[in-house]
């Protein structure tokens, strides 16, 4: 009942014209941000924090998760028209909904996509209503220990699913890690590898370094590998999936919703890695594998409603412990200390009508996304056309103008534009940049309550402690299972 | 330790960036000049790292020594982050990492990365306004974008849009340069 109450209070939040052109606006930019290949949900959500800066925390907020659910979606727009994924995570939708417009079906797989995502990104929304809310509370008794353990199990996971690469996964993490302790040590206060720059005594602000890494790396990493020329998108036809065809994918809809949503709340795991895994689902239970990859519409139900729900899920480490699950969730991290909120269960306590205004526009989301994605696919499309000789210099500028105003320091824009070289550095070189970012927002938080602990308890504290033991034990395992696994497949 | 100790900061530190840059240049000849060219970023890149960590570790002399103390988490971080390095250097010597990207359009890159540069030291000089314009301009005309009326729109409507909505909506007082008096 309680819950009830709050969810409630989240929507009174949005009473008001305000609340509801701030959905609108993000759900149209993140439509947009999404299908535009090149940029990710994070990448979108990092260009827009900027512009968030002087409005209330709970409406920035609301902005920003708004674009990040959205963008899932539009990833899917260009995935089945012209086969071009706008988002990592819709390249499972493009192995069926592009097929679906060659046969002349755009509008199906326009339609059921969007179906899924709406009712994906619902359930998502749900159950992290359902989790985030007990999940805060238990974290109220958490100890510096168990906080400690709980970062770095996070990170342990992360770079665990770096799939290709394991080990520069976790290079990736290290050097986040190691970033991060430039600046004033906030414990002791000693001034740590500045040499000498006041501008380094507070490190690097999170903004501009997540700016660079995310969006101006994507530039020059797309200008490397830049023909000139775009792609041409054809006509789409308007024929939506009769509810005949709906009904049949409903089940798949709600299981992929599922498997997302549980998926997603594992740090690192994220939309793609849901998608898959709910596509590979989905095909094995079908009563028509053979038309998966050439058009099947449970194939893109399936992956959308994966992808969107999976949203729900990686919130809910965000808000509840303060633990970024994806490299998007970091953002919203940064967005969150841009404006003086700290996620985690203190939040649920001090600032309610954030986190529940945020689960209650994430439902409106939705629903606006169904809205708009019914009506506006056609002005979607004609916008993302926008030639790439137009979009990087934009993309470029919106990076510069958005580092420099957080604290409207040239210095910050510098460090936006060495993290965008850094970051294309390791992109070239298949090291993941959403680890290095995962580590600069965590790493405050593994060394003070570290430290914090140590200080407190010593070193055997990460012993009697069952939580933190535990789930250290569990990261250990997790950092060394992808090691096991391909000395393993070696040994085969 | 003494010795470490001269390394972290003043002259010593600097002797040892000049050192670390000069040995990473050799480094960048040998692979280049015997054998490893289809390797060179793969080996460059953590060799930079531990070149950092050096450094790092170096300057983590200079804090106060104590339990959990300022240098305890960072020196934790260098010693990972060496010991990664390092394996990814041995699996490239023994031919089980993946060989260098084919270079694409490197230079169109090395050219962005020179006009972002200009680009920044413009704002400061000739004000962000002016050099946004003509940074757009430039850049659009550079990737191959050919109507001219299209990119001077872009560009224009760009530094009004930002004009009004960071200079005047959001009051964040964006760098005039020479230009200051007139705002």
């Amino acid at each position: 009942m309680e819950l009830f109450d709050s969810i409630l209070m989240g929507f009174g939040v949005l009473a008001g014209w305000k609340p509801i052109v701030v959905i609108i606006t993000g759900v149209i930019v993140g439509i947009l941000a999404g299908a535009m290949p090149g940029l990710s949900p994070s990448t979108a959500v990092a260009l827009l924090v900027p512009f968030s800066y002087t409005m209330p925390p709970g409406l920035a907020l609301i902005l920003l998760t708004s674009i990040y659910i959205a963008s899932n979606y539009g990833g899917s727009i260009t995935a089945v028209l012209i086969n071009t994924p706008g988002t990592p995570s819709a390249s499972v939708t493009a192995l069926d909904g592009y097929p679906l417009t060659q046969q002349g079906k755009a509008g199906k797989g326009l339609g059921i996509a969007l179906i899924a995502s709406t009712i994906g990104g619902g359930a998502g929304v749900l159950i992290l209503i359902l989790f985030a809310v007990p999940l805060a509370r238990i974290a109220l008794k958490f100890s510096p220990a168990d906080y400690f353990a709980l970062a770095l199990f996070g990170l342990a996971t992360v770079a665990s699913m770096g799939r290709r690469n394991v080990l520069k996964a976790m290079i990736a993490i290290l050097f986040g890690l190691l970033i991060k302790t430039i600046g004033i040590d906030s414990i002791s206060g000693v001034s740590r590898f500045t040499f000498g720059s006041d501008a380094l005594y507070e490190g690097f602000s999170l903004i501009p370094a997540l700016i660079g890494l995310f969006a101006i790396s994507v530039v020059f990493s797309k200008i490397e590998q830049w023909t000139g020329l775009n792609c041409v998108l054809s006509k789409v036809d308007n024929k939506l999936p009769s509810f005949k065809e709906f009904l049949k994918v409903r089940m798949t809809i709600l299981r992929s919703s599922i498997i997302g949503t549980i998926i997603g709340i594992f740090p690192g795991a994220g939309a793609t890695i849901a998608a898959f895994i709910s596509y590979d689902v989905t095909k094995r239970t079908s009563t028509e594998p053979e038309m998966f990859g050439k058009g099947s519409m449970e194939g893109v139900a399936a992956a959308e409603a994966a992808n969107s729900s999976s949203v729900g899920g990686a919130l809910v480490p965000l808000l509840a412990l303060g633990i970024p699950g994806s490299a998007t969730d970091a953002v919203l991290l940064g967005a969150f200390m841009l404006h003086d909120l700290v996620p985690g269960p203190l939040l649920f306590r001090d600032s309610p009508e954030i986190v529940y205004g945020i689960f209650a526009a994430l439902i409106v989301a939705n629903f606006v996304m169904l809205i708009l994605g019914l009506f506006g696919n056609r002005m979607f499309i004609r916008v993302v056309s926008i030639p790439d000789a137009i979009l990087y210099p934009l993309i470029l500028a919106i990076g510069i103008i958005g580092s420099f105003a957080v604290n409207s320091s040239m210095f910050d824009v510098s460090a936006c534009i060495g993290f965008g070289i850094i970051g294309w550095i390791f992109k070239r070189y298949d090291y993941p940049v959403a680890p290095v970012v995962l580590g600069i927002v965590l790493g405050n938080m593994v060394e003070e309550n570290f430290r914090r602990a140590v200080i407190m308890d010593g070193y055997g504290i990460f012993f009697r402690d069952k939580l933190a033991f535990t789930v250290l034990l569990i990261a250990l395992l997790s950092f060394i299972y992808p090691f096991f696994k391909q000395w393993r497949t070696r040994k085969r | 330790m003494g010795l470490l100790a001269y390394f972290s900061e003043g002259t010593g530190l600097a002797l040892l960036i000049a050192g670390l840059f000069i040995a990473l240049a050799l480094l960048a000849v040998v692979v280049l000049r015997y054998g490893k060219r289809e390797y060179f970023g793969q080996i460059m890149a953590p060799s930079s790292l531990i070149g950092l960590c050096i450094v790092f570790f170096a300057i983590t002399f200079s804090f106060p020594e104590e339990e959990a103390g300022p240098r305890a988490v960072p020196r934790l971080w260098i010693f990972w982050l060496c010991v990664l390095s390092s394996m990814v250097l041995i699996q490239i010597f023994r031919r089980k990492a993946a060989k260098d990207p084919a270079p694409g359009r490197l230079g169109f890159v090395f050219l962005m990365i020179a006009l972002l540069t200009g680009y920044y030291f413009a704002i400061q000089t000739a004000g962000y306004f002016l050099s946004t314009f003509v940074f757009l301009a430039l850049l659009m005309h550079i990737l191959g974008y050919k109507n001219k009326w299209i990119i001077y729109a872009v560009s224009t409507g760009w530094v009004i849009f930002s004009y009004i909505v960071f200079y005047r909506v959001l009051y964040i007082q964006l760098p005039l340069g020479y230009f200051e008096n007139y705002f």
